[in-house]
């Protein structure tokens, strides 16, 4: 696999009000061209990532809306996956770069929620669940239900639930694109209100509106970063209809495609943004990706394990409980900041996991240094 | 919920109404989407049936809380807040066993 990333952008998340959603497309079209240092002639083809800008702005046909931005209007398509549709995206380009058919693309995800209310962004959000078989649910309840079910399982705590969030938001420190850049305690996380017990409000992930993207390209290039190897898990879209409510099984399949097509082994991976959209999501993450066994992720967590000097950096990002979660922009983001680490060079390989809906869908991205 | 969604809807009422299971999973809502929002907190349940070889999930009656574990029956209860011009919507709930 010979994709290299040679341009990176990721805005600001947070509620921003001041910013239109075509105004986030501008910018992270702007943003991404000027790091990549490339005339815009030479992006061949867009892929926009996005969950539902048809609902929280009226607006769909983002294909058409992102090309516009360009003078030679590249032919561009709109991939959604839910909550994955920044993952998915990033692999739909790949596999365009890999068939031969362009040579350097455009990658762009985004979302603009905060323009409707907190009760109408719940349902609009829950039309990644099932709405036949999940009607009345929403997704702190879906995830509330599998923290239920582990903690029950695996004898996991409501304290090892907040060390997630406390982790996260220590990390979110050093972010200046992320949404929440402040430090919680464990008791203040124990004694948020609750959403959906037993996930309250400081488990969950924002509202956010954002844009990130990534320029990918076949071509020779100086820049450091390249995909490895990328994979995608699917399961069923119900809850009610998984073998294992203790596990996200597409998360693994995707790891291990991933893994197979990087040819690295999963002890080579320094750092991980993982789909913590929840903080129950991020304890299955770290056990469905192989990190740790099912089980015991809860305990490394809350033992600094996964922090900064631990034996793999989970969410250095802040993840997408403090950095924020624009939907559409979640997958590409992570694939961003993980660029910038890498070109930076504090670390030599780091994965991308991004999730859709209650883990039917999952992707996994491995980046690494460029191999000569 | 649309008209002709709820009419699909109420042809699964046969299968599953008066069905038995075992709580498998469970959580107590305090904030819902906005066709809820007048109904919280209610209870958010995955019912392992006791006839049928599978699982459903499903709102909790008003007012009760569950356990892993409980044993409940499926029945009709409302399932969406009311509004003066559209129809009462009815749909499945699981509530404890006597």
């Amino acid at each position: 696999m010979d994709i290299k990333v040679i341009g990176h952008y990721t805005g600001r998340f947070g509620e921003l009000w001041e910013q239109s959603l075509t105004d986030l497309i501008k910018e992270g079209v702007q943003g991404v061209l000027a790091d990549a240092q490339i005339d815009q002639s030479e992006i061949e083809a867009i892929f926009v990532a996005n969950k539902a800008g048809g609902s929280f702005n009226e607006q769909r046909h983002l294909g058409a809306l992102v090309s516009e931005q360009f003078t030679h209007f590249p032919p561009a398509m709109r991939v959604e996956g839910a909550c994955a549709s920044g993952g998915l995206a990033v692999a739909a380009a790949s596999q365009a770069l890999m068939s031969g058919l362009y040579k350097t693309v455009l990658v762009l995800g985004v979302e603009k929620m905060t323009d409707v209310n907190t009760g109408e962004a719940s349902a609009i959000l829950a039309t990644a669940a099932s709405r036949e078989k999940e009607y009345g649910s929403t997704f702190p309840s879906l995830y509330a239900l599998l923290a239920n079910y582990h903690m029950v399982r695996y004898g996991t705590t409501r304290e090892q639930l907040s060390s997630v969030v406390v982790k996260n938001h220590r990390h979110a420190l050093t972010n200046p694109k992320a949404q929440f850049r402040k430090e919680f305690t464990i008791e203040q996380v124990n004694q948020s209100p609750l959403v959906a017990s037993p996930l309250r409000l400081l488990d969950c992930s924002p509202i956010s509106d954002g844009v990130a993207a990534v320029i990918l390209s076949s071509k020779p290039s100086s820049r450091r970063t390249q995909i490895l190897g990328f994979g995608q898990g699917q399961d069923t879209l119900a809850l009610m209809d998984r073998q294992d409510l203790s596990q996200l099984r597409a998360s693994t399949n995707a790891m291990q495609q991933a893994l197979s097509r990087a040819h690295i082994k999963l002890t080579d991976i320094q750092a991980a943004e993982v789909h913590d959209c929840f903080s129950i999501a991020e304890i299955l993450a770290t056990e469905d990706l192989g990190f740790f066994p099912k089980g015991e992720a809860a305990a490394a967590i809350e033992s600094g394990k996964t922090t900064i000097g631990g034996k793999v950096i989970i969410n250095p990002s802040g993840g997408l409980k403090a950095c924020g979660h624009p939907v559409g922009a979640t997958g590409v983001k992570q694939v961003a900041f993980l660029s910038k680490l890498i070109e930076a060079g504090q670390f030599d390989c780091a994965a991308a996991h991004n999730v859709g809906g209650s883990g039917a869908t999952a992707v996994v991205t491995i980046l690494g240094e460029k191999r000569s | 919920m649309k008209i002709t969604e709820y009419w699909r809807s109420h042809q699964q009422w046969s299968k599953y109404l008066g069905q038995k299971g075992r709580v498998v999973a469970t959580s107590m809502m305090e904030v819902a989407a906005s066709d809820q929002s007048t109904l919280v907190p209610y209870a958010y349940v995955l019912v392992e049936l006791e006839q049928e070889q599978g699982r459903i999930s499903v709102m909790g009656a008003a007012g009760e809380q569950f356990m892993i574990g409980d044993q409940v029956e499926l029945v009709l209860r409302k399932i969406k807040k009311e509004h003066q011009h559209e129809v009462i919507v009815y749909g499945l709930k699981a509530t404890h066993l006597p």
